[in-house]
């Protein structure tokens, strides 16, 4: 078993590898391909060709396209980013690193707050299936989802911010250092982006639920006379998770999407601003340095999701 | 108490479930009493409302259905009235139930034996500690091996019979006075249900339980119940002693299900015609008239009471004291029926020689480039088979022998590890795949998904038709010419599949394999899913077929009486390997493996006269992954000798063989392998 289960975890970490290899390929293509030129930019119109060409030789940019990335692949290997076009020329694995701790403890507050209104309003509305509870869960839901984000963000913060004055409007404190004010500041932007996601994750968890509720070995823990209550907890909860689960790691990966909005709105001063300005900016290194990253922690935790499923399914790993 | 007051009393109870299209009676109007030590069983086809009957009793219907109307009454108490706290405590402690598939009854994410401490937990005040040895002593009273590995083991880690098992233990866990047992073997293999049979048969008799059997087998109600209804479209139309009923039987449906049934005899069983009604569309009076030969206009009018007759025995059936007792066995005469059939000389039209096919687990390059992963599955190991011109050859073998993967690999479903396969007189991996699909045909198990639901029958069998060039220009004409041939109505071509019942979804399936023609048809258990009568229906149909189109068969079953009359040489498969082959009243009259022999003996039987001298198996069968060193048989067989621990025996003939087509691979049957100091 244990054997068995080490097994398993080696072969999907050495997945990922050629994932993520496609990933910074198409990574790497897209943003070369996209209109403008970072030396141009830079420089300004007036700029001479010769400045131009001789920037270009010192980014490395004169040469085929394949060299660079290969340059910039290996590069990596050896935890060399590169530097940025702009940003006074820091390097990216720099600029990362000061901006992920902030992305990070939004996109888990975000997944807190919308597990924490999702499970139970899931399960509510599915043991009261097609009841008034059941429908309001579920007009609930559709209003998350409908209500656009960064509208959401406009209303808190001018209602909870600036009419009541009780909460922060955003602005990122390290919990590290703070971490009572941190949270206080993080309610807000936590709650934006999460309710979008609790929707989803409410209707999945309820359909999880319902068809949990439907099985033989639920009627087999009836017919055995358990108490009703421990019927969901044991019974009905564990299994269903697992769809929800998955469902909850897949909107981790859009939650760090979700920032380049949200964190624009709460001036968070996390990647998806630093995406937001080198993408303007044709900043390749940054955007390159940047996604890559993110789509690592998106496929580490789709991983930690398959991990937990052998975890909670003991049908996972055998398989 | 009085002695005689049933612990279970149930009046006039009725049934019903919403749906979109109004009410649906699925139960009307059941009583019966049930004693202290009684064995009740319920027997009837699907839909015949045996297992709402059972989850009526134990308040567990769906949310659509509900009670109508009548009463349960469990030692004194009115079920139908007490509040769901009450019903939680008499659930498991008065009365338990044990659900048909082990499968899915117990839930994945807990451990066997949590589940079964929960239960003991819930009823009496005892500590966790109390528990778990209450679990422990009672999975050792359901006879698990390795009880401690159990508790333990979660329900994946569980073959089918010791899930079954632990569903038993959880019924019984707190001395429930009734239980009920609804089809608790249908899912599992037929060895592994004579153990459980008698594991049920032994703990009811030891602890005077009440048992209520819900079955559609009638060799299992015959064996292991005192007194049987009969249920048919939502009522009893019979009820009685099960050694009276089963030999003498009064209501035409009881005379019809027990003729229709397959024995292991020479008999051939008859013929049940046409379906049970649609619960939404009951024809007035006598359910049963449209399929019953002795219906008059009489049982037209009224619904039949279910009353007593002349000898006191309740039935269903106006004219049951004019018809007296009906015959329970085929009346055909033996020798006429089951004359050996002639079968091929010459050259086998299709033969496989040293067949094997592994399935490795490994999914992904890295899982067979690291170490530890598990070793590939012999799913067919080293397999001679042969197929005369016009023969049929019957595959028998429980789930996991191979035989659904050797009928595939005979048609290149599947691609085979090793071995050479010859159609015709020619490599089978020189003919193209269109030629080979226009010559050997396939019929699937299920016919729900082996047709798409997005088609028309017109659809499916004019692809079939059209792509195999094999009509006369009118596409049209050959699909109707085909449902006609397969005994349906040419009006239904233009009808989805889930239009259709099971066994019309069945003749589908294999007027598509005609449909190009073919001289070799491969059956994978056609029957299996089907209820009995329609069973009979298509098994005649696939019999007359065979006749009229001078085809050859492979019958994939793992029900030998199914295969005995059907079957002009049977081959049994276990474990990967065919462990024996011959004529089919041979092999039956005189079985030359003990393999053989167990199977035959597991089946239980109709006649409730014929007492059963069952061979019962010990363990299961053994990961095909990793198969026992010498016989694959020899960790279950009760003659193992020594060397069967050392060499595996051949497929060889044996002594008194018709002409070398009798083999055995078994060393008690060898003539020179036999070891000299055999006692």
């Amino acid at each position: 078993m244990k054997r068995g289960f080490l097994r398993y975890v080696t072969i999907r970490i050495l997945q990922t590898i050629p994932v993520l290899v496609g990933i910074s390929m198409v990574v790497f293509v897209i943003i070369h391909f996209a209109p403008g030129d970072p030396v141009v930019n830079r420089l300004g119109i007036q700029a001479t060709e010769e400045n131009i060409q001789e920037l270009r030789r010192a980014y490395g940019l004169d040469q085929p396209l394949y060299i660079q990335y290969l340059e910039w692949l290996s590069g990596i290997l050896r935890g060399d980013f590169g530097r940025s076009l702009t940003q006074g020329g820091r390097p990216v694995a720099d600029l990362i690193r000061s901006r992920l701790p902030a992305t990070l403890f939004l996109a888990v507050s975000s997944l807190f707050v919308s597990v924490v209104i999702a499970l139970p309003a899931g399960v509510l509305s599915a043991v009261k299936k097609n009841t008034l509870t059941d429908y309001g869960v579920s007009v609930g839901a559709l209003s998350g989802v409908s209500i656009p984000n960064f509208w959401l963000g406009l209303i808190l913060i001018l209602l909870l911010a600036r009419i009541l004055g009780v909460l922060p409007a955003g602005n990122y404190v390290s919990p590290a250092e703070r971490p009572i004010a941190a949270l206080e500041h993080v309610v807000l932007p936590a709650i934006t982006v999460g309710t979008a996601y609790a929707a989803l994750l409410t209707r999945q968890t309820r359909s999880a639920v319902l068809d949990n509720l439907d099985t033989d070995n639920v009627r087999m823990a009836k017919s055995k006379g358990l108490a009703p209550r421990r019927i969901l907890t044991h019974h009905v909860l564990k299994q269903s998770l697992l769809p929800v689960i998955t469902v909850a790691g897949l909107q981790f990966g859009y939650m760090l999407s979700a920032t380049v909005v949200v964190e624009q709105v709460f001036a968070w001063p996390g990647l998806g601003r630093l995406i937001w300005l080198a993408v303007r900016q044709q900043d390749y290194p940054t955007v390159q340095g940047t996604v890559l990253v993110i789509a690592f922690i998106f496929v580490m935790v789709n991983l930690a999701v398959d991990l937990a499923y052998s975890y909670l399914d003991p049908r996972v790993s055998a398989a | 108490m009085a002695a005689r007051d049933p612990v279970l009393r149930v009046e006039d109870l009725t049934t019903e479930f919403m749906t979109d299209a109004g009410p649906i009676t699925a139960v009307q109007d059941v009583s019966f009493d049930l004693y202290q030590g009684e064995r009740l069983g319920i027997v009837g086809e699907s839909g015949s409302g045996k297992s709402v009957t059972a989850l009526s009793i134990m308040g567990l219907l769906e949310r659509n259905g509900r009670i109508d109307r009548g009463s349960i009454r469990l030692n004194g108490r009115e079920l139908t009235a007490v509040s769901t706290d009450e019903l939680n405590d008499i659930r498991g402690e008065e009365i338990a139930m044990i659900l048909q598939d082990p499968m899915t009854a117990l839930t994945p994410t807990l451990s066997a034996g949590t589940q079964i401490v929960e239960t003991v937990l819930e009823h009496d005040d005892v500590s966790r500690t109390a528990a778990r040895d209450r679990a422990m002593e009672l999975l050792e009273q359901v006879r698990i091996p390795n009880p401690e590995t159990v508790m333990d083991s979660y329900p994946n880690e569980l073959s089918g019979g010791q899930r079954q098992r632990v569903l038993i233990a959880i019924a019984i866990s707190c001395s429930p006075d009734v239980l009920i047992a609804d089809e608790p073997t249908t899912a599992l293999d037929v060895t592994i249900q004579a153990q459980i049979l008698d594991l049920l048969h032994e703990l009811v008799e030891d602890r005077d339980m009440a048992l209520i059997h819900i079955t559609h087998d009638l060799g299992v109600v015959s064996e292991m119940t005192d007194r049987v209804a009969v249920m048919y479209a939502s009522r009893f139309v019979e009820i009685g002693p099960t050694r009276e009923l089963f030999v003498q039987p009064r209501h035409p449906y009881t005379a019809g299900l027990l003729r229709a049934t397959p024995r292991k005899t020479d008999t051939e069983p008859e013929l049940l015609s046409g379906t049970v009604p649609d619960p939404k569309n009951r024809p007035t009076g006598c359910n049963y008239a449209a399929r019953c030969p002795h219906a008059t206009e009489a049982c037209r009018e009224d619904d039949p009471p279910l009353v007593a007759a002349e000898d006191g025995r309740p039935v269903a059936c106006v004219r049951t004291d004019e018809l007296g007792y009906l015959p329970a066995a085929p009346t055909a005469d033996p020798t006429e029926t089951a004359t050996e059939r002639a079968g091929s000389g010459g050259d086998p039209l299709l033969e496989a020689i040293g067949l094997r096919k592994e399935f490795t687990a490994a999914e992904s390059i890295l899982d067979r480039v690291l170490p530890g992963g598990d070793p590939p599955i012999k799913a067919v190991d080293g397999v001679d088979v042969s197929l005369g011109a016009e023969e049929t050859v019957g595959l028998v073998g429980e789930s996991g022998s191979g035989k659904t993967t050797l009928g595939r690999l005979l048609i290149s479903l599947t691609d085979r590890t090793a071995g050479d396969i010859v159609f015709d007189g020619e490599p089978l991996d020189s003919l193209s795949s269109d030629e080979l699909r226009s010559r050997v045909q396939f019929v699937f198990q299920d016919p729900n998904s082996s047709l798409n639901p997005r088609q028309t029958i017109r659809d499916i069998l004019g692809h079939a038709v059209r792509h195999h060039g094999t009509h006369d220009g009118d596409v049209d004409a050959t699909v109707r010419s085909l449902l006609e041939e397969v005994g349906l109505e040419p009006n239904l071509v233009d009808s989805y599949p889930f239009e259709l019942s099971g066994g019309q979804r069945q003749r589908i399936g294999i007027a598509r394999a005609l449909s190009v023609d073919p001289d070799v048809l491969i059956a994978d258990e056609p029957t299996s899913a089907l209820d009995v009568s329609v069973q009979g229906q298509i098994l005649a149909l696939l019999e007359r077929i065979k006749r009229e189109r001078t085809l050859a068969m492979l019958f994939v079953s793992h029900d030998l009486s199914v295969i005995r009359h059907i079957s002009d040489r049977i081959a049994v498969m276990y474990l990967g390997e065919i462990v024996e082959t011959g004529r089919t009243e041979r092999v039956f009259r005189e079985p030359k493996h003990p393999y053989t022999e167990a199977l035959l003996s597991a089946i239980p039987r109709i006649d409730p006269r014929k007492t059963a001298d069952r061979i019962i198996l010990d363990g299961e069968v053994p990961d095909p992954g990793r198969p026992p060193t010498g016989c694959n048989f020899v960790t279950r067989c009760p003659h193992a000798m020594s060397e069967c621990g050392e060499r595996d025996p051949a497929l060889v003939a044996v002594e008194g063989a018709e002409d070398g087509q009798r083999r055995s691979a078994c060393f008690l049957h060898h003539d020179t392998e036999k070891p000299a100091s055999r006692e």
